[in-house]
């Protein structure tokens, strides 16, 4: 394996702005670091910051405000019921909540704990939630009441779950709200009263049970602190192992390539879902770490609510994917809005396009750096300088303390020349332990110390990097990946469907988005509505398809393969001639 | 096309049955669907890049490649007292251009891992040297570093490109007196 051994061969460093490390652990005064190192652990961390930021707010959520030291009570408060459960070091746990107060409060609880977090996505259905239930093997579920109502309930059975606590969006509401809740929950099926049964608790009790206080119990750096759940082109979804090394370094990571942040002092926009990745690391974990208020967004597709809140409680960071830039430069009169408190953004999951980056800077004054990762590197690993040198389209340079070196793609052992493309490569303390239970992929994706990414990239001589092409078919809609595989393998089990195949369509607001070409059985009446229904039963929201185009036969190569990009182009056409051009 | 050129091709599964290569023909689309369901859902879905549940008939006649000019299937079968010839995997090559093909493999789970993939690609190589064909061509995943591996540990080298998405393999097809050379 070739290696990168000398800064000589790292052009990057070159380019990264004053005062950011190039190596990490890098010990720090923004993360409370002091004679003693840097934290160990998340839990560490979190510790850290409530004694060093008690008195500031922590939280705001809707009208609510919480500090530093009243999160660390929640915490230790709800740690102990969970530990009341049983639940300790090594278990999991599954979360599958919005961006409530619970959710950061079961977070720094069940590492606490020396447990592990597993992230479920609150859009998941049945089936979802039922692969990721069996195959972390968790037996305890924190979820949202109208959620565990409509949706696990049904499926406990089928699964080891042993503990359900249910957490309501209404329990952190003031005044009157908090009363109304129930009539708009209830009708988007995130809100319903919960009959009591054996193994269900309810969040607010737990949290209100007075009990003396167990010691905390925190992992060590290399225990794991979170299964985050990932999709693949070959496979059903499978669990990253990331350790609290793994977090820890991406939060330090992320936080110093900003070198005008102040601890104490920041306050982030949380929009961005902590139950993915990208969200718990920069709307989580590098909060946390400098002690900056976390204004949670549970909706981001509210923009309404996200502008009038950035209005109201003036954030200075505001980490997003590029359908939130997007839908923020479009909505309405939104030149006369006041969004200038904004000193910096962090723009991931998809390519940002260079219009609606500096429109966006222009109107609010920011700075957008535009960054690349994987979950199976917590996930930040490259990220375009601050102020520096930009080039449109790169991903930017490697993070500090990481590695990063474009392969060739037979042996994935000689480092390309510039500009020649190969598979991306990376190495770093964020890169992940390997997949839970799945050691043969594991020691695909992870040889001789390196991730291998399975995207197509190069780079240039100023040691930038630019993506040439993504792993095969992932489609990417609205800052979510989302695999073929799994809609199609959703589309074959429809008892009318001979063969189907979806595939990946540009959309100006959500970067992408699906579209499922079916062949129907022959006799059958198949309707494109009855398709989409079918997927809505067992698939995300986000993962079903925009639209169904029933067809004859597939485009098939000389042995078979579909191919799908005739089908895309087909697509593409079809929009054009409708009018609706990409 | 010349089909003496598989006779002599033999190899020998690990439980001792012997094995023959063969072309397929319409006559085994039964076989050729009692072969599917010895595939995993991985190996479903590196072969054919869709998760296909059952094999229809439809599709075991364009398996077996009797479907199209300038398309074949070379089978590696052994003979079952009971059930007659049992197929173990199949290579099938079907041209797109003159003298340019497609190519691909599949060995049923259970006799993965025992040289038939070996010995499917040598007879392919050799039916495509006969009938004419000087460049096969396959596509795959680029997560399917085992399907890379096989290629390499049985001597498909050849130029590697990553286009749409995929990897896609080019390999010179050189015969020499009926024999495919394809070390090179």
């Amino acid at each position: 394996m070739d290696d990168p051994a000398t800064d000589q061969e790292r052009p990057w460093f070159r380019h990264y702005e004053q005062g950011i490390p190039t190596g990490y652990p890098a010990i720090s005064p923004l993360f409370g670091d002091d004679e003693a190192g840097p934290a160990r652990s998340i839990w560490e961390q979190f510790e850290r910051t409530v004694a060093a930021w008690g008195e500031r707010t922590a939280l705001i959520f809707e009208g609510t405000t919480i500090s530093w030291e009243q999160l660390g009570r929640y915490v230790r408060d709800f740690s102990t019921s969970l530990a009341a459960l049983g639940i300790g070091r090594g278990d999991k746990v599954v979360l599958q909540l919005p961006n409530i107060p619970q959710m950061v409060i079961a977070c720094f609880a069940v590492h606490r704990l020396g447990a592990c977090v597993v992230m479920a996505n609150p859009m998941y259905v049945a089936p979802e939630i039922r692969h990721m239930l069996v195959d972390s093997g968790a037996d305890t579920m924190i979820t949202l009441d109208g959620l565990w109502m409509n949706r696990v309930r049904a499926i406990r059975h089928a699964t080891g779950l042993r503990n359900i606590i249910v957490a309501g969006i209404r329990d952190f509401l003031p005044f009157p709200r908090r009363q109304l809740y129930p009539l708009v929950g209830r009708g988007k099926g995130l809100w319903a009263r919960v009959p009591p049964e054996p193994g269900v608790h309810r969040f607010d009790e737990m949290l209100a049970r007075r009990r003396d206080a167990i010691s905390p119990s925190p992992g060590l750096p290399d225990d794991m602190a979170c299964l985050q759940y990932t999709g693949g082109t070959t496979g059903i979804s499978k669990g990253a192992v990331l350790s609290n090394y793994n977090l820890l370094s991406n939060a330090h990571q992320v936080a110093v390539w900003f070198p005008g942040l102040r601890a104490g002092h920041e306050i982030f926009v949380c929009a961005l879902p902590i139950f993915h990745v990208f969200g718990l690391t920069c709307c989580l974990n590098v909060p946390t770490a400098i002690g900056a208020t976390m204004l949670l967004v549970p909706d981001p597709r509210n923009l309404k609510s996200l502008i009038s809140g950035i209005e109201k409680h003036r954030p200075t960071m505001f980490p997003a994917v590029p359908a939130m830039f997007e839908g923020i430069n479009r909505f309405p009169a939104i030149e006369r809005r006041d969004l200038s408190s904004i000193k910096g953004c962090f723009s991931g999951s998809a390519p940002l396009s260079l219009e609606v980056m500096t429109r966006f800077e222009s109107m609010t004054g920011a700075r957008i750096t535009e960054g690349f990762g994987l979950t199976e590197a917590s996930p930040v690993t490259h990220v375009n300088p601050l102020f520096g040198l930009r080039k449109e389209g790169s991903i930017g340079v490697p993070m500090p303390g990481t590695d990063s070196m474009v392969v060739d793609l037979a042996q994935g052992k000689r480092q390309m020349p510039d500009h020649q493309p190969g598979e991306l490569i990376i190495r770093g303390p964020q890169v992940m332990k390997g997949y839970w239970n799945h050691p043969d992929e594991t020691a695909v994706t992870l040889r001789d110390g390196w991730l291998f990414t399975g995207d197509i990239a190069y780079r240039d001589e100023d040691g930038f990097f630019f993506i040439a092409g993504r792993k095969k078919e992932m489609i990417i809609a609205g800052g979510y990946n989302i695999y073929p595989r799994e809609i199609d393998e959703v589309l074959y089990a429809h008892p009318d469907i001979l063969e189907a195949a979806s595939v990946g369509i540009p959309d100006r607001h959500r970067g992408e988005t699906v579209w499922a070409f079916v062949v129907p059985r022959p006799g059958t009446a198949l309707r494109g509505g009855e398709v989409v229904t079918w997927c809505r039963e067992r698939l995300a929201r986000y993962k079903v398809p925009r639209r169904i185009v029933i067809t004859d036969a597939l485009p098939r190569s000389a042995v078979g393969k579909i191919l799908r990009r005739e089908l895309r182009e087909k697509a593409i056409a079809m929009l054009n001639s409708e009018g609706e051009g990409v | 096309m010349n089909s003496e050129i598989l006779k002599n091709r033999e190899g020998v599964l690990k439980s001792g049955e012997r094995l023959v290569l063969r072309l397929l023909g319409p006559g085994d689309i039964p076989a050729m669907q009692l072969l599917f369901k010895t595939f995993s859902p991985q190996t479903i879905f590196h072969r054919f890049q869709e998760p296909i549940p059952v094999m229809t008939e439809e599709r075991a006649r364009r398996c077996v490649g009797c479907t199209s000019e300038g398309s074949f299937a070379v089978a590696a079968a052994y003979e079952d007292p009971r059930r007659g010839q049992v197929l173990v995997g199949i290579a099938r090559i079907g041209m797109f251009a003159p003298g340019e093909a497609e190519f691909a493999i599949v060995v049923g789970d259970p006799w993965q891992r025992q040289g038939v993939g070996r010995l499917l690609v040598d007879a392919s190589l050799a039916v495509a040297a006969d009938c004419g064909i000087k460049w096969l061509e396959s596509t795959f995943d680029l997560e399917n570093r085992r399907y890379l591996d096989f290629c390499k540990a049985v001597g498909l080298n050849g130029t590697l490109t990553w286009e749409m998405g995929q990897l896609r393999l080019r390999v010179p097809v050189t015969g020499v007196d009926g024999q495919a050379d394809h070390r090179g």
